[in-house]
């Protein structure tokens, strides 16, 4: 599973989320979940419960608080994966 | 000392999904066993979903004050540790019209909370009703100098949503052609008043803004 397959993974996540389509399109690492996609605060937990249940990992609190951009959220669900290796 | 600063959030609880706030997968990726005990403390006559709710939009409005003082805090409410909330001395709040603007925060209305982060508090005003809670964080005493206002509004847009509530807000300087701009950290601020304090909120079909009002210039600009 490298980078790139997750963040394809994720954009299909994203699109049920934001309001913001045009933007989803050029996402990058520095992508920002509020400001940029103008996703719900509350979607964030409903994203990560999506992440968990796809790639069957547990993302806890102190995971959680890493998660601020797009970069940031691959960076944890990759984490998570290897952790189960 | 720490720099003035002010929140606010609000949870429409007519949107769908709503529910979903009582499975233990959702809250606990929010919510301490600690927090989530506080539940059953007080006496605070409210539901669990309500309940998951009030935590969420504290914790939500305890950010955006700290956010402003620190803006480059990334964002994530997991740290904030709500400590205790306290129960109004008056429970039933409703909002009859489309419209709720005061000068004040009516605490005798106002679940009370404390919500810690490291060791530093954090003080909140919180208003439940049927359709949504809507939560205020100022500074301790701070809470008899706020402006605020809620509007229900027709579409929930997210796009709409935001220019709403900008318009409710700059309808408060009625004559002045201001502008709410955002710094790149996300911080709303009035571009012709950067000074001014305030916190712009929406959620379904609410919107809200809460603004300190001791800024001298700009009641002056109003009364011109």
């Amino acid at each position: 599973m490298t980078r790139e397959d997750i963040l394809e993974e994720l954009k299909k996540v994203l699109a049920h989320y934001t309001p913001d389509k045009e933007t989803l399109n050029s996402i990058g690492p520095e992508t920002d979940f509020v400001n940029d996609l103008k996703i719900n605060s509350a979607n964030m937990v409903d994203i990560i419960i999506e992440a968990e249940e796809r790639y069957d990992i547990e993302i806890d609190m102190d995971s959680a608080e890493k998660i601020h951009n797009i970069g940031s959220c691959v960076d944890v669900i990759l984490e998570k994966i290897n952790e189960k290796k | 000392m720490r720099k003035n600063s002010i929140g606010n959030d609000i949870v429409a609880l007519t949107n769908t999904g709503i529910e979903r706030a009582c499975s233990s997968r959702f809250y606990s990726k929010f919510l301490t066993d600690r927090e989530a005990a506080l539940f059953n403390t007080n006496n605070l006559a409210i539901s669990f979903v309500q309940f998951v709710w009030l935590c969420w939009s504290i914790k939500e409005s305890v950010y955006k004050f700290q956010k402003r003082q620190q803006p480059q805090l990334l964002k994530g409410g997991w740290k904030i540790q709500v400590h205790t909330i306290n129960p109004p001395a008056i429970s039933s709040f409703a909002m009859h019209h489309n419209l709720l603007e005061s000068e004040f925060m009516p605490v005798e209305f106002c679940y009370e909370s404390v919500a810690i982060i490291n060791t530093e508090k954090y003080y909140s005003w919180s208003i439940i009703t049927e359709e949504f809670i809507y939560t205020i964080t100022t500074a301790e005493n701070e809470y008899k100098n706020i402006c605020w206002g809620i509007k229900k509004i027709d579409d929930a847009n997210h796009f709409n949503q935001s220019s709403e509530v900008r318009k409710f807000l700059l309808a408060k300087f009625p004559g002045n052609n201001f502008e709410i701009l955002k710094t790149p950290a996300g911080i709303p601020y009035i571009k012709e008043h950067p000074d001014v304090l305030l916190s712009l909120t929406h959620d379904g079909f609410f919107v809200a803004y809460a603004l300190l009002l001791n800024n001298e210039t700009l009641q002056k600009n109003n009364a011109a």
